[in-house]
């Protein structure tokens, strides 16, 4: 696998927050979901990656070159930030005569049939535009830069049903374009289920862990018993129903255990991936 | 010289939504124009401390009055202070040099022609001040606060960048500023016998060779520092926004 | 180019091992014939949810094992597959099936007697369907 990103012990504090240490590696090829709480610094580790907020320490490398000290990088990193300043005054049109020509690979056609696709006026002025319709821009111009990498910032937080599918189906067809690699920040399932291949979890500023999405299903499962457990703690076990519920984390271990001890398991299954990324997320 | 080019180019963005704040500028023209031309013979005799503040005030931040709010100066975030269109320009790969010419080039394009009109109207206008002045002297005398200006100035576009301000650092740098203009505006007549503009009048007339090379180099220095300044700003500074 | 691929992620068959097991019937069956385009690595993934990683795998073993064929820019196709071998493959799914059912019979105390009975009931009865035309 060719790597596109090398982050490597990333640091960076801000006030009384730290995010970091940060050690992670972008695959070409791959889609990374980056999830966490809000505040968990998944937004300030992306800026990192994009050298707007600059780390107290550690390296982080695009493409071979690092992101102080060379700029090509800029040429095959895209962005889509959450939110977008200073541009209320340009219409759509504006915005990509301003941009197109500073994006050696920019691609026109797709940026043209992207806009069809959102129903986005080019005509209309940024600042006008609704809170979704100017995600969609955005991401349109993202896009079209036709680089390597793309990073995403929640991109999906205010667009409709409809364009959160089509945005599925865009995304599938711009990873087949090329070797090419997307890492989404995203709180929503669906992009998780559909879209990543790899799975990266943060909380309170710190990296929990990078997991291949079925490496991460096959970690947790659900055992119903047919009498009650009454063991004070299982291997694995994160949670209990009723004493004849448990749910564990470490299904190798938990197995094991119950098959030395003889208790008998009515049932088993995997668990959502919903339920998944919350045990994840509340540190289990 | 490809580079001033592309810089222009950028401008242009900006520019396009500026037309209305230019031509507000030219409106205030004529009666900042007015009272320069009008006052100038009671100035000469008595320097009354209220055309130097005057003077300050045009070649100092009239310019930067008639921008569209969008473009101008201001709180991005909880302690950040920015030029929210250098800030989004900053996330393009644009290279830095032409982000930062360009932001200069936005204010020149904007006081230039505004500060050289003020002193064009004074002179056609003002008899008196074309007797003080000869034509030599008086482009000296031009060049002087045309340099000003441009030195001053300076600040507005090298601050488009951003900061990370608190309003007490906002205060104190506030108080600075207003505090060394008063310590000036005093201090000048004291120590001379001439307003601040008197005194500009009296050194252009005296020595207009020297005075102009002199006001043509500080131009040239203090825009390649701020300039480098910006530079080194950008590559320093967390944009979280 | 969807492909009707049903995966149990309770089962103990990994996932790459069901899609594999799935394509490879669907091409034995004939209902994917020799050139009809299997879809992207990346499409498939979306489809059934799962990592390229996974995918990419069952890809791999298929195309190894003369299944498919993934010609450079072009895309994923059904490869022409040996006769003999299609017909050893439907035996061993056939025969695999039933492994299965005679399993799970022995698990319940089946005598051998009794499965063989409620082997031909249910061979009648599929019988009877299928002449009736509808399952």
């Amino acid at each position: 696998m060719k790597l596109c990103t090398q982050i490597e012990r990333v640091e960076k504090t801000v006030d009384d927050f730290t995010v970091g240490p940060i050690n992670l590696e972008i695959e070409l090829g791959t889609i990374t979901a980056l999830i966490g709480n809000n505040g968990a610094g998944k937004s300030t580790l992306i800026k990192m990656m994009m050298n707007l907020v600059k780390p107290d320490n550690g390296q982080l490398v695009h493409f071979g070159g690092s992101i102080k000290t060379s700029e090509h990088w800029k040429q095959e990193v895209a962005y889509q930030p959450q939110s977008v300043l200073g541009c209320d005054l340009l219409t759509g049109n504006q915005l990509r005569d301003l941009m197109a020509p500073w994006y050696k690979k920019w691609d026109q056609e797709m940026f043209m049939n992207l806009v069809k696709t959102f129903e986005i006026d080019l005509h209309k002025r940024f600042g006008k535009m609704s809170k979704g319709m100017q995600q969609k821009l955005n991401l349109v111009l993202a896009l079209s830069k036709n680089t390597k990498l793309l990073i995403l910032d929640e991109p999906t937080a205010n667009m409709d049903i409809p364009s959160k599918q089509k945005l599925m189906n865009i995304l599938v067809d711009w990873m087949e374009r090329d070797e090419r690699a997307i890492v989404i920040a995203t709180h929503h399932v669906d992009d998780i289920k559909k879209l990543a291949d790899y799975i990266v979890i943060m909380n309170d500023g710190k990296l929990l862990g990078k997991y291949e999405k079925e490496e991460l299903v096959y970690r947790y499962k659900r055992y119903w018993f047919e009498d009650a457990l009454g063991i004070e703690k299982i291997p694995g076990e994160i949670d209990r129903l009723n004493d004849r519920l448990l749910i564990s984390n470490d299904v190798e271990q938990t197995d094991t255990f119950l098959k030395k001890n003889e208790l008998k398991i009515m049932q088993s299954e995997v668990l959502e991936m919903e339920e998944i990324i919350t045990y994840m997320l509340s540190g289990r | 010289m490809k580079r001033w080019q592309q810089a222009f180019w950028l401008s242009k963005f900006e520019l396009l939504h500026s037309k209305k704040s230019i031509f507000t500028l030219l409106f205030l023209l004529v009666p900042y124009s007015f009272f320069l031309t009008v006052s100038i013979p009671s100035y000469l005799e008595e320097h009354f401390m209220l055309y130097d503040i005057f003077f300050l005030l045009i070649f100092g931040v009239a310019a930067i009055w008639a921008k569209p709010k969008e473009y101008q100066y201001q709180k991005i975030a909880d302690d950040m202070w920015a030029q929210p269109f250098t800030v989004f320009l900053n996330q393009l790969p644009i290279p830095r040099e032409i982000v930062v010419r360009s932001r200069f080039l936005i204010y020149f394009i904007y006081s230039l022609p505004f500060h050289l009109a003020v002193l064009v109207i004074m002179y056609s206008f003002g008899p008196e001040l074309r007797q003080t002045l000869p034509p030599l002297e008086f482009i000296a005398f031009s060049l002087i606060w045309l340099s000003f200006g441009i030195c001053y100035g300076s600040v507005y576009p090298a601050s488009d960048s951003g900061d990370k301000v608190t309003n007490v650092k906002m205060a104190f740098y506030a108080f600075v500023l207003l505090g060394s203009f008063t310590l000036l505006l005093f201090a000048v007549p004291y120590l001379s016998s001439h307003g601040l503009v008197g005194l500009t009048i009296m050194v252009a007339s005296k020595w207009p060779i020297i005075s102009s090379v002199i006001s043509i180099i500080a131009a040239g220095v203090s825009v390649t520092f701020w300039m480098k300044y910006m530079k080194n700003h950008m590559n320093k500074l967390d944009y979280f926004q | 180019m969807e492909l009707p691929i049903k995966l149990s992620r309770d089962s103990r068959v990994p996932i790459y091992h069901q899609i594999e097991g799935q394509i490879k019937a669907l091409i034995v069956s004939g209902k994917l014939p020799a050139g009809s385009p299997l879809p992207s690595i990346r499409a498939l993934s979306k489809d059934l949810e799962i990592s390229v990683i996974t995918t990419r795998r069952a890809y791999q073993d298929l195309e190894y094992g003369g299944f498919i064929k993934t010609t450079q820019g072009k895309g994923t196709f059904v490869a022409e597959v040996e006769v003999k071998k299609m017909e050893k493959l439907a035996i061993s799914s056939v025969s695999e099936a039933i492994e299965k059912g005679v399993e799970t019979a022995l698990r319940h105390n089946y005598s051998v007697d009794e499965i063989r009975s409620v082997f031909e009931e249910v061979l009648a009865r599929l019988k009877d369907n299928d002449r009736g035309g509808h399952a």
